[in-house]
Protein backbone atom coordinates (compact mmCIF):
# COMPACT_ATOMS: atom_id res chain seq x y z
CA UNK A 1 0.00 0.00 0.00
CA UNK A 2 1.37 3.38 -0.90
CA UNK A 3 1.86 5.80 1.95
CA UNK A 4 -0.49 8.24 0.23
CA UNK A 5 -3.15 5.55 0.24
CA UNK A 6 -2.58 4.92 3.95
CA UNK A 7 -2.96 8.63 4.60
CA UNK A 8 -6.24 8.46 2.71
CA UNK A 9 -7.43 5.70 5.01
CA UNK A 10 -6.38 7.60 8.12
CA UNK A 11 -8.24 10.68 6.94
CA UNK A 12 -11.33 8.57 6.31
CA UNK A 13 -11.02 7.26 9.87
CA UNK A 14 -10.84 10.73 11.39
CA UNK A 15 -14.42 10.55 12.62
CA UNK A 16 -13.69 7.89 15.24
CA UNK A 17 -12.92 9.53 18.56
CA UNK A 18 -10.50 7.59 20.72
CA UNK A 19 -11.24 7.45 24.46
CA UNK A 20 -9.14 9.63 26.72
CA UNK A 21 -7.08 7.80 29.37
CA UNK A 22 -8.52 9.85 32.24
CA UNK A 23 -12.04 8.96 31.22
CA UNK A 24 -11.09 5.29 31.16
CA UNK A 25 -9.53 5.64 34.60
CA UNK A 26 -12.62 7.17 36.14
CA UNK A 27 -14.61 4.36 34.61
CA UNK A 28 -12.52 1.44 35.85
CA UNK A 29 -10.77 2.61 39.01
CA UNK A 30 -13.90 3.28 41.11
CA UNK A 31 -15.14 -0.17 40.13
CA UNK A 32 -11.85 -1.77 41.15
CA UNK A 33 -11.82 0.13 44.44
CA UNK A 34 -15.40 -0.87 45.20
CA UNK A 35 -14.70 -4.54 44.52
CA UNK A 36 -11.51 -4.62 46.56
CA UNK A 37 -13.14 -2.59 49.34
CA UNK A 38 -16.08 -4.97 49.44
CA UNK A 39 -13.87 -8.05 49.50
CA UNK A 40 -11.72 -6.48 52.18
CA UNK A 41 -14.68 -5.80 54.46
CA UNK A 42 -16.08 -9.26 53.86
CA UNK A 43 -12.86 -11.24 54.25
CA UNK A 44 -10.58 -9.19 56.50
CA UNK A 45 -12.82 -6.64 58.10
CA UNK A 46 -11.96 -3.68 60.29
CA UNK A 47 -9.73 -4.18 63.32
CA UNK A 48 -11.87 -4.87 66.42
CA UNK A 49 -10.49 -1.87 68.37
CA UNK A 50 -11.12 0.58 65.53
CA UNK A 51 -13.24 2.76 67.82
CA UNK A 52 -10.65 3.29 70.55
CA UNK A 53 -8.77 6.60 70.85
CA UNK A 54 -5.31 5.09 71.00
CA UNK A 55 -5.49 3.84 67.43
CA UNK A 56 -6.47 7.20 65.94
CA UNK A 57 -2.88 8.40 65.45
CA UNK A 58 -1.40 5.22 63.93
CA UNK A 59 -4.47 4.67 61.75
CA UNK A 60 -4.38 8.25 60.50
CA UNK A 61 -0.72 7.71 59.71
CA UNK A 62 -1.44 4.64 57.62
CA UNK A 63 -4.37 6.20 55.78
CA UNK A 64 -2.50 9.46 55.30
CA UNK A 65 0.50 7.65 53.87
CA UNK A 66 -1.76 5.69 51.53
CA UNK A 67 -3.56 8.78 50.33
CA UNK A 68 -0.30 10.67 49.78
CA UNK A 69 1.27 7.85 47.79
CA UNK A 70 -1.89 7.28 45.77
CA UNK A 71 -2.20 10.96 44.85
CA UNK A 72 1.47 11.62 44.07
CA UNK A 73 2.13 8.40 42.17
CA UNK A 74 -1.25 8.49 40.44
CA UNK A 75 -0.61 11.99 39.15
CA UNK A 76 2.81 10.90 37.91
CA UNK A 77 1.40 7.89 36.13
CA UNK A 78 -1.24 9.98 34.38
CA UNK A 79 1.38 12.48 33.25
CA UNK A 80 3.18 9.68 31.44
CA UNK A 81 0.30 8.92 29.09
CA UNK A 82 1.65 11.78 27.01
CA UNK A 83 4.52 10.46 24.87
CA UNK A 84 6.76 13.48 25.35
CA UNK A 85 6.32 13.68 29.12
CA UNK A 86 9.02 12.88 31.59
CA UNK A 87 8.67 12.36 35.27
CA UNK A 88 11.14 13.12 37.97
CA UNK A 89 10.95 10.14 40.28
CA UNK A 90 12.39 11.91 43.25
CA UNK A 91 10.22 14.99 43.12
CA UNK A 92 7.05 13.05 42.74
CA UNK A 93 7.34 10.18 45.09
CA UNK A 94 10.42 9.97 47.20
CA UNK A 95 10.19 13.43 48.67
CA UNK A 96 6.75 13.12 50.23
CA UNK A 97 7.47 9.63 51.48
CA UNK A 98 10.79 10.64 52.94
CA UNK A 99 9.15 13.61 54.63
CA UNK A 100 6.55 11.41 56.21
CA UNK A 101 9.08 8.88 57.38
CA UNK A 102 11.34 11.53 58.91
CA UNK A 103 8.39 13.19 60.61
CA UNK A 104 7.19 9.93 62.00
CA UNK A 105 10.52 8.78 63.29
CA UNK A 106 11.35 12.14 64.79
CA UNK A 107 8.06 12.50 66.54
CA UNK A 108 7.98 9.19 68.26
CA UNK A 109 11.38 8.11 69.46
CA UNK A 110 9.96 5.22 71.44
CA UNK A 111 10.79 3.04 68.49
CA UNK A 112 14.31 2.89 69.84
CA UNK A 113 13.10 0.67 72.66
CA UNK A 114 10.85 -1.56 70.58
CA UNK A 115 11.28 -5.27 70.11
CA UNK A 116 11.33 -6.59 66.57
CA UNK A 117 7.85 -6.95 65.03
CA UNK A 118 6.23 -10.35 64.69
CA UNK A 119 7.17 -11.84 61.39
CA UNK A 120 3.57 -12.82 60.82
CA UNK A 121 2.63 -9.13 60.82
CA UNK A 122 5.41 -8.34 58.41
CA UNK A 123 4.39 -11.14 56.07
CA UNK A 124 0.75 -10.13 56.23
CA UNK A 125 1.57 -6.53 55.43
CA UNK A 126 3.92 -7.14 52.51
CA UNK A 127 1.58 -9.67 50.89
CA UNK A 128 -1.88 -8.25 51.50
CA UNK A 129 -1.11 -4.71 50.33
CA UNK A 130 0.30 -5.75 46.94
CA UNK A 131 -2.47 -8.30 46.48
CA UNK A 132 -5.18 -5.74 47.19
CA UNK A 133 -3.37 -3.38 44.82
CA UNK A 134 -3.69 -5.77 41.86
CA UNK A 135 -7.19 -4.83 40.77
CA UNK A 136 -6.59 -1.05 40.96
CA UNK A 137 -3.34 -1.65 39.08
CA UNK A 138 -5.28 -3.40 36.33
CA UNK A 139 -7.59 -0.39 36.16
CA UNK A 140 -4.62 1.98 35.87
CA UNK A 141 -2.97 -0.07 33.16
CA UNK A 142 -6.22 -0.36 31.22
CA UNK A 143 -6.58 3.41 31.27
CA UNK A 144 -2.95 4.03 30.37
CA UNK A 145 -3.23 1.74 27.37
CA UNK A 146 -5.46 4.39 25.87
CA UNK A 147 -2.54 6.78 26.09
CA UNK A 148 0.85 6.82 24.38
CA UNK A 149 3.26 5.79 27.11
CA UNK A 150 6.91 5.93 26.07
CA UNK A 151 8.32 5.02 29.49
CA UNK A 152 6.38 1.89 30.36
CA UNK A 153 8.45 0.69 33.30
CA UNK A 154 8.33 3.99 35.15
CA UNK A 155 4.67 4.44 34.31
CA UNK A 156 3.92 0.92 35.51
CA UNK A 157 5.92 1.44 38.71
CA UNK A 158 4.00 4.63 39.46
CA UNK A 159 0.72 2.88 38.78
CA UNK A 160 1.81 0.10 41.14
CA UNK A 161 2.70 2.63 43.83
CA UNK A 162 -0.60 4.44 43.43
CA UNK A 163 -2.47 1.15 43.68
CA UNK A 164 -0.55 0.24 46.84
CA UNK A 165 -1.52 3.62 48.28
CA UNK A 166 -5.15 2.83 47.62
CA UNK A 167 -4.75 -0.61 49.17
CA UNK A 168 -3.29 1.00 52.29
CA UNK A 169 -6.51 2.96 52.74
CA UNK A 170 -8.21 -0.35 53.38
CA UNK A 171 -5.42 -2.36 54.96
CA UNK A 172 -4.71 0.45 57.40
CA UNK A 173 -8.15 -0.09 58.91
CA UNK A 174 -7.38 -3.74 59.64
CA UNK A 175 -3.69 -3.74 60.49
CA UNK A 176 -2.97 -3.87 64.25
CA UNK A 177 0.72 -3.02 64.13
CA UNK A 178 0.75 0.53 65.41
CA UNK A 179 4.46 1.24 65.64
CA UNK A 180 5.29 4.17 63.36
CA UNK A 181 8.56 2.48 62.54
CA UNK A 182 6.71 -0.61 61.38
CA UNK A 183 4.49 1.48 59.16
CA UNK A 184 7.36 3.52 57.76
CA UNK A 185 9.41 0.46 56.90
CA UNK A 186 7.03 -2.32 55.96
CA UNK A 187 4.33 -0.32 54.25
CA UNK A 188 7.08 1.17 52.10
CA UNK A 189 8.39 -2.31 51.30
CA UNK A 190 4.89 -3.36 50.31
CA UNK A 191 4.61 -0.26 48.11
CA UNK A 192 7.93 -1.04 46.42
CA UNK A 193 6.79 -4.59 45.73
CA UNK A 194 3.64 -3.26 44.16
CA UNK A 195 5.74 -0.87 42.08
CA UNK A 196 7.84 -3.76 40.80
CA UNK A 197 4.73 -5.70 39.86
CA UNK A 198 3.43 -2.64 38.05
CA UNK A 199 6.66 -2.10 36.14
CA UNK A 200 6.79 -5.73 35.12
CA UNK A 201 3.18 -5.82 33.99
CA UNK A 202 3.49 -2.55 32.11
CA UNK A 203 6.23 -3.90 29.90
CA UNK A 204 3.67 -6.15 28.25
CA UNK A 205 0.54 -4.13 28.81
CA UNK A 206 1.66 -0.70 27.64
CA UNK A 207 2.87 -1.72 24.21
CA UNK A 208 1.43 0.23 21.24
CA UNK B 1 8.43 25.97 5.71
CA UNK B 2 8.67 23.31 8.34
CA UNK B 3 6.08 23.50 11.07
CA UNK B 4 3.75 25.41 8.81
CA UNK B 5 1.83 24.35 5.74
CA UNK B 6 0.24 26.89 3.42
CA UNK B 7 0.08 29.48 6.14
CA UNK B 8 -1.34 27.28 8.87
CA UNK B 9 0.80 26.08 11.71
CA UNK B 10 0.77 22.37 12.28
CA UNK B 11 -0.82 23.03 15.66
CA UNK B 12 -3.71 24.76 13.94
CA UNK B 13 -4.05 21.92 11.47
CA UNK B 14 -4.04 19.33 14.23
CA UNK B 15 -6.59 21.29 16.24
CA UNK B 16 -8.83 21.48 13.21
CA UNK B 17 -8.29 17.78 12.56
CA UNK B 18 -9.24 16.86 16.10
CA UNK B 19 -12.41 18.85 15.52
CA UNK B 20 -13.13 16.72 12.45
CA UNK B 21 -11.67 18.70 9.52
CA UNK B 22 -10.56 16.03 7.05
CA UNK B 23 -8.84 18.46 4.68
CA UNK B 24 -6.73 19.87 7.50
CA UNK B 25 -5.83 16.35 8.60
CA UNK B 26 -4.78 15.34 5.11
CA UNK B 27 -2.64 18.47 4.75
CA UNK B 28 -1.01 17.80 8.09
CA UNK B 29 -0.20 14.14 7.43
CA UNK B 30 1.14 14.89 3.96
CA UNK B 31 3.32 17.68 5.38
CA UNK B 32 4.86 15.69 8.22
CA UNK B 33 5.51 12.47 6.27
CA UNK B 34 8.78 13.61 4.64
CA UNK B 35 10.18 14.56 8.05
CA UNK B 36 9.25 11.20 9.52
CA UNK B 37 11.04 9.64 6.56
CA UNK B 38 14.19 11.62 7.38
CA UNK B 39 14.17 10.44 10.99
CA UNK B 40 13.62 6.82 10.00
CA UNK B 41 16.35 6.98 7.35
CA UNK B 42 18.82 8.34 9.88
CA UNK B 43 18.10 5.53 12.31
CA UNK B 44 18.41 3.02 9.47
CA UNK B 45 21.73 4.45 8.34
CA UNK B 46 23.19 4.58 11.81
CA UNK B 47 22.20 1.16 13.04
CA UNK B 48 23.07 -2.28 11.88
CA UNK B 49 20.66 -5.06 11.23
CA UNK B 50 20.71 -8.58 9.95
CA UNK B 51 17.54 -7.93 8.02
CA UNK B 52 17.15 -5.00 5.68
CA UNK B 53 14.49 -2.79 7.15
CA UNK B 54 12.12 -1.15 4.71
CA UNK B 55 12.11 2.52 5.60
CA UNK B 56 8.65 3.05 4.21
CA UNK B 57 7.22 0.23 6.36
CA UNK B 58 8.37 2.12 9.42
CA UNK B 59 7.12 5.47 8.11
CA UNK B 60 3.67 3.93 7.69
CA UNK B 61 3.79 2.49 11.20
CA UNK B 62 4.63 5.92 12.59
CA UNK B 63 1.75 7.53 10.70
CA UNK B 64 -0.64 4.88 11.95
CA UNK B 65 0.53 5.49 15.53
CA UNK B 66 0.14 9.25 15.16
CA UNK B 67 -3.38 8.64 13.95
CA UNK B 68 -4.41 6.20 16.67
CA UNK B 69 -2.84 8.27 19.47
CA UNK B 70 -3.73 11.74 18.21
CA UNK B 71 -5.89 12.40 21.24
CA UNK B 72 -2.89 12.19 23.56
CA UNK B 73 -1.61 15.54 22.30
CA UNK B 74 -2.32 18.19 24.93
CA UNK B 75 -3.61 21.12 22.89
CA UNK B 76 -2.12 23.63 25.31
CA UNK B 77 1.36 22.29 24.57
CA UNK B 78 3.46 22.47 21.38
CA UNK B 79 2.90 19.78 18.77
CA UNK B 80 6.49 19.21 17.66
CA UNK B 81 7.71 17.52 20.87
CA UNK B 82 4.64 15.27 20.78
CA UNK B 83 5.30 14.38 17.14
CA UNK B 84 8.95 13.77 17.90
CA UNK B 85 8.18 11.52 20.84
CA UNK B 86 5.73 9.35 18.91
CA UNK B 87 8.07 9.15 15.92
CA UNK B 88 11.07 8.24 18.05
CA UNK B 89 9.18 5.63 20.05
CA UNK B 90 7.64 3.84 17.08
CA UNK B 91 10.82 4.02 15.01
CA UNK B 92 12.99 2.49 17.72
CA UNK B 93 10.29 -0.06 18.45
CA UNK B 94 9.93 -1.05 14.80
CA UNK B 95 13.66 -1.35 14.22
CA UNK B 96 14.13 -3.44 17.36
CA UNK B 97 11.41 -5.80 16.20
CA UNK B 98 12.55 -6.04 12.62
CA UNK B 99 16.26 -5.57 12.64
CA UNK B 100 17.99 -5.92 15.96
CA UNK B 101 20.50 -3.33 17.03
CA UNK B 102 19.24 0.21 17.08
CA UNK B 103 20.96 3.49 17.70
CA UNK B 104 18.38 5.84 19.12
CA UNK B 105 18.00 8.97 16.99
CA UNK B 106 20.05 11.74 18.54
CA UNK B 107 18.41 14.46 16.49
CA UNK B 108 15.43 16.05 18.04
CA UNK B 109 12.45 16.22 15.75
CA UNK B 110 12.75 19.97 16.03
CA UNK B 111 16.26 19.77 14.57
CA UNK B 112 15.06 17.64 11.70
CA UNK B 113 12.45 20.28 10.99
CA UNK B 114 15.16 22.91 10.74
CA UNK B 115 16.25 21.47 7.39
CA UNK B 116 13.42 21.70 4.87
CA UNK B 117 12.58 18.45 3.12
CA UNK B 118 10.78 18.15 -0.15
CA UNK B 119 7.78 15.91 -0.36
CA UNK B 120 8.57 12.92 -2.55
CA UNK B 121 5.49 11.90 -4.50
CA UNK B 122 5.21 8.39 -5.80
CA UNK B 123 7.42 7.09 -3.04
CA UNK B 124 6.68 4.47 -0.58
CA UNK B 125 4.91 1.36 -1.60
CA UNK B 126 5.06 -1.00 1.32
CA UNK B 127 3.43 -4.37 1.17
CA UNK B 128 3.82 -5.36 4.76
CA UNK B 129 0.99 -3.29 6.08
CA UNK B 130 -1.65 -4.60 3.72
CA UNK B 131 -0.54 -8.23 3.85
CA UNK B 132 -0.72 -8.20 7.67
CA UNK B 133 -4.48 -7.77 7.54
CA UNK B 134 -6.95 -10.61 7.52
CA UNK B 135 -8.54 -11.50 4.16
CA UNK B 136 -11.79 -9.82 5.05
CA UNK B 137 -10.11 -6.66 6.27
CA UNK B 138 -7.88 -6.60 3.20
CA UNK B 139 -10.90 -6.66 0.91
CA UNK B 140 -12.50 -3.81 2.84
CA UNK B 141 -9.32 -1.73 2.92
CA UNK B 142 -8.63 -2.28 -0.79
CA UNK B 143 -12.17 -1.20 -1.59
CA UNK B 144 -11.97 1.92 0.60
CA UNK B 145 -8.53 2.83 -0.66
CA UNK B 146 -9.78 4.01 -3.99
CA UNK B 147 -10.46 7.64 -3.26
CA UNK B 148 -13.48 8.17 -5.45
CA UNK B 149 -15.59 5.69 -3.56
CA UNK B 150 -17.65 6.69 -0.58
CA UNK B 151 -18.29 4.47 2.38
CA UNK B 152 -21.79 3.96 1.05
CA UNK B 153 -20.49 2.71 -2.30
CA UNK B 154 -18.07 0.36 -0.62
CA UNK B 155 -20.84 -0.86 1.63
CA UNK B 156 -23.07 -1.60 -1.33
CA UNK B 157 -20.34 -3.59 -3.02
CA UNK B 158 -19.48 -5.61 0.06
CA UNK B 159 -23.02 -5.99 1.33
CA UNK B 160 -22.48 -3.88 4.43
CA UNK B 161 -24.05 -0.70 5.73
CA UNK B 162 -22.12 2.55 5.54
CA UNK B 163 -21.71 2.54 9.32
CA UNK B 164 -20.41 -1.01 9.28
CA UNK B 165 -17.79 -0.03 6.71
CA UNK B 166 -16.55 2.80 8.92
CA UNK B 167 -16.35 0.54 11.94
CA UNK B 168 -14.59 -2.13 9.90
CA UNK B 169 -12.00 0.37 8.72
CA UNK B 170 -11.33 1.55 12.25
CA UNK B 171 -11.03 -2.00 13.56
CA UNK B 172 -8.69 -2.90 10.70
CA UNK B 173 -6.42 0.02 11.57
CA UNK B 174 -6.39 -0.96 15.24
CA UNK B 175 -5.72 -4.60 14.33
CA UNK B 176 -2.77 -3.51 12.19
CA UNK B 177 -1.29 -1.54 15.03
CA UNK B 178 -1.69 -4.39 17.50
CA UNK B 179 -0.32 -6.91 15.02
CA UNK B 180 2.92 -4.98 14.65
CA UNK B 181 3.26 -4.09 18.30
CA UNK B 182 3.11 -7.69 19.46
CA UNK B 183 5.40 -9.11 16.79
CA UNK B 184 8.61 -10.06 18.51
Amino acid sequence: MKTDELIGLLVRDLGTTPTAPTRQLWRWLPLAVLIVGGLFLAVLGLRPDIGSRSVVYPTSLKLGLGALIAAAAGAGALRLVRPEASVSWSALVTAPIAAVIVFVLARDLSWMAEPAPRWTSVLRCVTLIPVMALLPLAAFLTAMRAGAVTRPEIAGALAGLASAGLAMLAYGLNCTEDSPLFVAVWYSVAAMLSAMIGAFAARRALVW
Amino acid sequence: MAGRTAGDSWEDLMRASLAGDQNAYRSLLVAITPYIRVVVRRVADRGSSAVAVDVEDVVQEVLLAIHLKRHTWDQTLPLIPWLGAVTRHKTIDAFRRLGGRVMAPIDDFAEVLAEPVRAEPGLGDAERMLSALSDRDQRIVRAIKMDERSAADVGRELGMTEGAVRVALHRALQALSKRFATQR
